[in-house]
């Protein structure tokens, strides 16, 4: 079994590497010694395949296309099986924030009749008539009309 | 040599393959104990990793007025829990929530210490906390506080019909009024729901386990505008004389349906109970506690004489000038009428002539028209706690016991019992049920109408049309005339019961001081009884004035046509009889009482009166031609409105006719 380090070595021997430019006759500080049949088990017979000409296959372009319909097929029905349950799971989020949304919308409806009864209270509406002069005057009271500022008269008729 | 490897080998593949099945042996008894042995716990376990509770909420239900108006709510609210074993120091915990929650720190420290130290994984910070607390906690995220869904009842009007709608402890549990009355269908039951969650614990889908049952929402036959004028008025009487207690209750006569109930002392459901605190004000003054009813039991005893005797209104009636002798016991009264009309017997609450009607009328008959008027039993309103009163069996009676409970004495009863009492009078003699219930149901659920048992005959209706009339002459010229209504005619019975002293064992000069009246007098829409505890002043001075701005109110809301002319009511300066104590202690001198300003009192004011102008004649109960005669002879100017006999006048008899007036003289049929 070759190392990693004596496999780069024996590349760059064969010559796919860059050149080695040490200078001539130096010896390489870092040569490794060859592993027992190295030329054996790293022969690589160089073969001439470039006059070779790819046959034409009639068939391969409609297995071809058979194999990616029934991929797509799969595909599909793979999907058309899974989308309900997806469906159904974002569903079920959009449902129970739904719920929660109509719980805290509930509890804010009971907490503004609560404050609408408070503000609509005979307690403070009587109050707030009293401080608007909105009761009824009581038998024989006398209320003294204030004249403008204008100089017309207490009853409102219009200066002239 | 080769057969001998072909054995190693096939020694080998035999240790090897046994090997292979041993520990496929092992891994299918590890998945039969895990899936078949231990099947139950471990999907125990996966159903609570995935899986959780969800509590579906059930809120109390409300209570509202009859007009839909929310006397009780319940809002629901979260509390901060924490697991004291999985928080952070203990200071760090209270550095982040004391601030928060507005806590004291070392109280909060204290308790998070102690929680610690017993090894307790769960904590109560802080209950019931506003949003605005809850939505800065969860901002932090911090995984150790926990909220948990509570509710919180609130009483938006305060303590507007307190002692009828009641309160709640902190678990929400009705601690008095309808709350406790009702807490079985006013409490809610939650349900739950298991929730399926992802990695995050957000709900992806959820299943109802337990249906929730939210509490039955009551619609009281309270109507919240009359309650808060009968409350109003009620404190104000109250303080103005310097009494105790006060109750009033409001009611429609022909359905006994409740339009107000006011007890005082008041007090705010909103405050829970706190240690050694005084509980009286929260108790039901109108409900729960019996008095002595004095004169207005006089009713009663009337009536019992028109039904089983052959007395009639104008049958004189011997008052033996405020003295009698009962057996041996002398008994005065408050002022010495010789002779009165059993009509003015009424009218003026003459004792003597009260005492005289009961003689008539028996022991036996007028026990069996106290009962059948309803004191003695409960009237079966929806309160807890309700007093029946109290009526001896005729064993318990003594000889002069006929005179004291003709009087309204040796008798008690509750304000609502007087209103019932009322009732019949203004119904025309039936005994209705008060009701405070109109309607009751469960959100989105039909309304279930109340039942209502049948009402019971118990005077005949002839006997209520005069005892209608009688009461009418107590408010137009007797001892309730504080009470007459502007527009429309009333009726009514003032009362005066000293208030007897335990620790004495004396009656004192502080009087139950009660009003029972109708309005208006030939169809009463509403009946009101007032009740004013340990006043220096009679029911007529104190009582009456309560009742008439409530009965006016009454009126106003229910759309009540006017049946008379507006005219100004009496106001308390004008000289009237409002004297109507009934003696409590029969056979002791009867207490020396403020002499009653009446125009002849002061002889300058009597001549000044005199030169104001002639005094009017009283023309109630007469007919045209009769009016025409007198009002000629006495030379007064009268103004005639409608037709039969004289309901009404202005100025009412007694009074002075100023100059250049007339008497304006209303007659009815």
């Amino acid at each position: 079994m070759a190392t990693q380090a004596t496999s780069y070595e024996s590349y760059h021997r064969a010559g796919w590497g860059p050149p080695q430019r040490l200078p001539k006759g130096a010896a390489d500080p870092f040569h490794l010694r060859p592993l027992p049949n190295e030329d054996v088990y790293f022969y690589r017979k160089q073969i001439d395949n470039s006059r070779l000409v790819r046959q034409a296959d009639p068939r391969a372009r409609a297995r071809a296309w058979k194999w990616m319909f029934v991929a797509s097929a799969c595909l599909f029905l793979l999907i058309a099986l899974c989308s309900p349950g997806i469906h159904g799971i974002l569903a079920g989020y959009r449902i129970e924030d739904l719920k929660l949304e109509q719980e805290r919308l509930l509890a804010e409806r009971a907490a503004l009749e609560v404050e609408e009864a408070r503000l609509l209270s005979p307690e403070r509406l009587e109050e707030l008539a009293r401080i608007q002069e909105f009761i009824d005057p009581e038998p024989g009271q006398v209320v003294y009309l204030n004249p403008k500022a204008d100089g017309s008269l207490a009853l409102n008729v219009p200066s002239r | 040599m080769q057969a001998r490897l072909t054995s190693l080998a096939a020694r080998r593949l035999k240790l090897l393959a046994a090997l292979a099945l041993l520990w496929a042996a092992a891994i299918a008894a590890r998945l039969v104990w895990l899936q078949v042995v231990r099947h139950q716990y471990y999907r125990e376990l996966a159903t609570r990793q995935r899986e959780r509770v969800v509590e579906i909420g059930a809120p109390r239900g409300g209570i509202f007025d009859r007009n839909g108006q929310p006397l009780a709510l319940s809002l629901p609210v979260e509390s901060v829990v924490i697991d004291p074993r999985c928080a952070p120091e203990p200071s760090l915990a209270v550095d982040i929530l004391a601030p928060i929650l507005q806590l004291d720190r070392g109280e909060l420290l204290q308790r998070i210490r102690a929680a610690v130290r017993n090894r307790r994984g769960f904590l109560w910070v802080k209950r019931k906390i506003s949003r605005e607390e809850a939505d800065r906690l969860r901002s932090l995220k911090l995984g150790w506080i926990e909220f948990r869904k509570e509710s919180r009842r609130s009483y938006p009007n305060g303590s507007l019909a307190a002692h009828v709608v009641g309160a709640v402890d902190h678990r929400e549990r009705g601690n008095s009024g309808l709350e406790l009355a009702l807490d079985e269908q006013l409490r809610g039951h939650a349900g739950a729901a298991r929730q399926v969650t992802d990695v995050r614990h957000r709900g992806i889908d959820s299943q109802i386990a337990e249906q929730a049952l939210p509490g039955t929402n009551i619609t009281l036959t309270v109507d919240e505008r009359l309650q808060f004028v009968a409350e109003r008025e009620l404190k104000k009487a109250v303080e103005t004389n310097g009494c105790w207690t006060g109750s009033l209750v409001a009611m429609i006569p022909a359905t006994g349906e409740i339009l107000a109930l006011a007890s005082y002392p008041m007090f705010n459901p909103e405050e829970p109970v706190r240690p050694g605190e005084d509980l009286s004000p929260r108790l039901n003054q109108a409900v729960s506690v019996p008095f002595e009813p004095g004169s207005v039991f006089k009713v009663v005893t009337v009536t019992a004489a028109l039904e089983t005797t052959n007395l009639v209104p104008e049958t004189i009636i011997n008052c033996g000038n405020g003295r009698i002798n009962l057996f041996g016991r002398v008994v005065r009264d408050h002022h010495a009428y010789s002779a009165l009309p059993m009509a003015d017997v009424l009218a003026k609450s003459s004792n003597i002539g009260a005492i005289h009607v009961g003689l008539r009328v028996g022991s036996t008959r007028l026990l069996d028209y106290a009962r059948r008027f309803g004191f003695g039993s409960a009237t079966g309103i929806s309160l807890p706690a309700e007093s029946s009163g109290m009526v001896r069996d005729l064993d318990d009676w003594t000889r002069v016991s006929i005179g004291s409970v003709a009087m309204g004495h040796e008798i008690s009863s509750t304000s609502v019992q007087l209103a019932r009492a009322c009732a019949v009078i203004a119904n025309g003699g039936l005994l209705v049920e008060p009701r405070l219930i109109l309607k009751r149901a469960r959100p989105g659920e039909k309304p279930l109408p109340e039942l209502v048992r049948p009402l019971r005959r118990v005077i005949r209706p002839e006997t209520a049309i005069t005892m209608r009339r009688l009461m009418e002459g107590v408010v137009l010229h007797g001892t309730g005339a504080l009470a007459r209504l502007q527009g429309y005619s009333s009726g009514g019975k003032t009362g005066s019961a000293q208030i007897f002293d335990l620790q004495t064992r004396r009656y004192t000069h502080k009087y139950n001081a009660s009003f029972i009246g109708f309005a208006p007098v030939p169809k009463p829409a509403i009946v009101i009884a007032v009740t004013l505890n340990g006043a220096s002043k009679f029911g007529g001075a104190v009582a009456a004035p309560v009742f008439r701005e409530v009965a006016t109110a009454a009126l106003r809301l229910l759309d009540v046509p006017k049946d008379l002319p507006d005219t100004p009511p009496i106001l308390e300066e004008q000289p009237v009889e409002l004297a109507d104590l009934a003696i409590a202690d029969l056979g002791s001198p009867a207490p020396s009482l403020p002499e009653p300003e009446t125009p002849a009192s002061s002889p300058a004011r009597a001549a000044r009166l005199e030169l104001l102008g002639p005094r009017v004649p009283d023309f109630y109960g007469k007919t045209v031609r009769a009016v025409m005669e007198e009002s000629t002879a006495a030379g007064l100017p009268v103004e005639l409105v409608g037709s039969g006999v004289v309901r009404g006048q202005y100025p009412i008899a007694g009074s002075i006719l100023p100059r250049g007036e007339r008497v304006r003289v209303q007659f009815a049929r």
